[in-house]
């Protein structure tokens, strides 16, 4: 399993991320200060850092120091979203930059493009009869490998990487489509359907009325 | 053309003219009145030469011819002064003479009418005299001449000699000018050499004043708005970089509860979480939006007492610090604190609410820092200000955990919080000491801090515009 560090001062924000990340199958510890964290560091070996930089006692940058030698993935966050501030953390080794405030699935994608960067992602995900292996990019059902357009594979991966997640259409097409889609227009239903005739997974991808989809099991 | 270059070549300039000007006329004085001399003596001498030609020519026998008598008179005479001497007949023809004859000099005039020049005859001077004169009842020429280049020479000399002096008197001149110049026109160069060096940026630099002239005042000038600008400059940066502590401070404490209430708001729309989790969810969302609420209102308070005067009006100081003490004794109860209010009366002219305010949080902040059971005091005494005027000092001492001492001088930055951690769970933005400060500047007065660590701390507002 996954193991996520989690150093955030502020404990209704690091409770938050534990949750959703926790609830996306990877396991998290919190931490709340600077020399816990340097600590916590020392004595374990984690997959991935969520790192706040305002911190009490030793900051993000000085704990940096610590986690480079140990070629630990780091994502910073932070509430300075100027662009010289982001520079200076991905300078200070930061793979990825997440600024507050945040959406769920922001959080859940710079998450797992980090670790998929690192090679640390979940090698393969089974969901009843169906596997799917993004290493190699192969879907197969009860053994017979399933043709995938490649935006199908992309929403697959998106319901995947959040699953149990309700996603809302805009979200949905800001992820897969860029945003350049319209949301009320039927590619994305239609997207769906088809994902659902292809994997039988007419109760698996629940549509959510007025909302959007959601990927359950 | 630099300012030392042009005085040096305008001194040189009069210097030249005027000694070029006056030594010419002093010598050329000299030389014509050396010739003018020359020329008075040759006169004389032909006058006194014709004169004895006469006398001469009267002894002779009236009965020779004109012509053989004159020419020995000229030969008795020839002896006479250092002069040559030759006869012309009445048609200018050369009857006798010594040396050169100078036939072409001699004069149209009337009798009796000496006529001189001077010729030069190559690398000679020669003076000549002319005049017509009866000599045995017949009109002769006669002229005198004498070589007189020893004198013009030594005019001349005496003009070299003169134009070797003023070269050497001008370049000694030019040299002592230069130095001067350059000495005069120092302090000018050291003042631009400050200025530059201000004006690249080095806005510590200052120009070291030598003298009590001019120079020295503008130079003394120059380093006192030199000063006032640095302290300036130092200001508006210090402003800016507090306006920038604010903002970055500022977004920090806006985005903070804004990531939880957006977070959460966005977990519970998107996945089934349990019942309990539901409800921490609310929890979370409610208390992040409370304390944005916090926020904006301090933020207002601080905005507002920027931007508008307060409403000064007189008030007793007594019956304002009673008021905060009853507004604050349910949390003081509760907290387990008893709050010692002792306050002299007296009459403040001051904003009353504002006031209130100040002392609120004071004591709030003092019970925050206190554990159970403590005491807490407030006092007020009328003081006498700096410049004669009635004051008034509120202070107020908690016994609880103090503040570290590299924490004193930063309690009233914005946002700033000893134990931020600690602050979150008693509620607080950060901005409450801020305020306090600001509220005491706008009564003419200041906030001051005493702590010892784990003893307690005491603050101290001193406000001004009080009477008895």
């Amino acid at each position: 399993m996954i193991k996520i560090l989690i150093v955030e001062d502020e404990k209704p924000i690091a409770n938050l991320i534990d949750w959703n990340l926790t609830g996306c199958g990877y396991h998290c510890e919190c931490v709340y200060d600077g020399r816990e964290a340097a600590d916590r560091i020392e004595e374990n070996e984690y997959d991935l850092i969520l790192l706040d930089i305002m911190l009490p006692g030793v900051d993000g940058f000085e704990l940096m120091e610590q986690i480079r030698p140990t070629r630990t993935p780091v994502i910073f966050i932070t509430a300075r979203g100027a662009v010289e501030d982001r520079v200076k953390g991905l300078r200070a080794g930061a793979d990825d930059y997440l600024v507050k405030p945040f959406e769920i699935v922001e959080l859940t994608a710079r998450v797992e493009s980090v670790l998929r960067r690192a090679g640390k992602t979940q090698e393969r995900y089974e969901i009843g009869d169906v596997v799917i292996e993004p290493r190699s990019m192969t879907v197969t059902k009860g053994g017979e490998p399933v043709t995938l357009t490649y935006k199908e594979y992309e929403l697959l991966l998106l319901f995947l990487r959040n699953r149990g997640i309700a996603l809302y259409r805009e979200t949905i097409y800001q992820r897969v489509w860029g945003g350049e889609m319209d949301p009320d227009t039927r590619t994305l239903d239609l997207h769906v359907q088809r994902l659902r005739k292809k994997l039988g997974w007419q109760k698996q991808l629940v549509s959510i009325y007025k909302v959007g989809y959601r990927l359950e099991g | 053309m630099r300012f030392a270059s042009k005085m040096i070549a305008l001194t040189a300039v009069l210097l030249a003219l005027s000694l070029s000007a006056g030594g010419f006329w002093v010598v050329r004085s000299a030389c014509r009145l050396e010739l003018d001399n020359t020329v008075r003596e040759a006169q004389e001498d032909m006058k006194l030469f014709g004169t004895t030609l006469q006398a001469l020519c009267l002894m002779e026998d009236p009965s020779r011819e004109p012509e053989e008598a004159v020419k020995r008179a000229l030969q008795n005479g020839s002896a006479f002064g250092t002069y040559q001497s030759c006869v012309y007949d009445e048609n200018g023809k050369l009857l006798a003479g010594a040396g050169e004859a100078y036939p072409e000099e001699q004069t149209e005039e009337d009798e009796g009418v000496i006529e001189t020049t001077i010729l030069q005859r190559g690398d000679a001077y020669v003076v000549v005299s002319s005049q017509k004169i009866r000599l045995m009842d017949r009109t002769f020429g006669i002229t005198r001449s004498r070589e007189i280049t020893q004198v013009v020479r030594q005019a001349y000399d005496h003009l070299r000699r003169y134009e070797l002096i003023m070269a050497g008197v001008l370049a000694a001149g030019m040299a002592l000018t230069t130095l001067l110049t350059l000495w005069m026109t120092r302090p000018i160069r050291g003042i631009a050499r400050g200025v530059r060096a201000f004006s690249e940026g080095k806005l510590e630099e200052r120009i070291a004043v030598w003298s009590d002239d001019e120079l020295g005042g503008l130079a003394r000038e120059f380093n006192r708005m030199a000063g006032s600008l640095q302290e300036k400059v130092s200001e508006l940066e210090d402003a800016a970089r507090r306006q920038k502590d604010f903002t970055a401070s500022f977004a920090h404490e806006l985005k903070t509860p804004l990531t939880s209430v957006i977070g959460y708001a966005d977990t519970l729309r998107s996945r089934e979480l349990p019942r309990r989790q539901q409800i921490e969810a609310a929890n979370y969302i409610f208390t992040e939006g409370k304390r944005l609420e916090d926020l904006s209102r301090a933020l207002l308070d601080l905005f507002a007492l920027e931007r508008k005067a307060p409403q000064m009006r007189p008030a007793d100081a007594r019956q304002l610090a009673a008021e905060v003490e009853k507004s604050l004794s349910y949390l003081l109860n509760e907290s387990g604190l008893r709050l010692v209010a002792e306050a002299e009366p007296a009459r403040m002219i001051c904003e009353p609410e504002l006031i209130k305010v100040l002392l609120y949080n004071l004591v709030d902040n003092a019970r925050k820092a206190s554990a159970p059971g403590g005491v807490i005091e407030l006092r007020g005494v009328r003081t006498v200000r700096e410049d004669g005027t009635g004051g008034y000092r509120f202070t107020v001492t908690d016994h609880g955990s103090g503040i570290p001492p590299e924490a004193l001088e930063r309690l009233t930055e914005p946002f700033y919080m000893v134990d931020k951690s600690r602050a979150r769970e008693k509620g607080g933005a950060g901005l409450g000491l801020t305020l306090c400060e600001k509220i005491a500047e706008v009564h003419g007065g200041s906030l001051t801090f005493e702590s010892i660590p784990g003893e307690g701390t005491t603050v101290c507002a001193e406000i001004g515009g009080a009477a008895s």
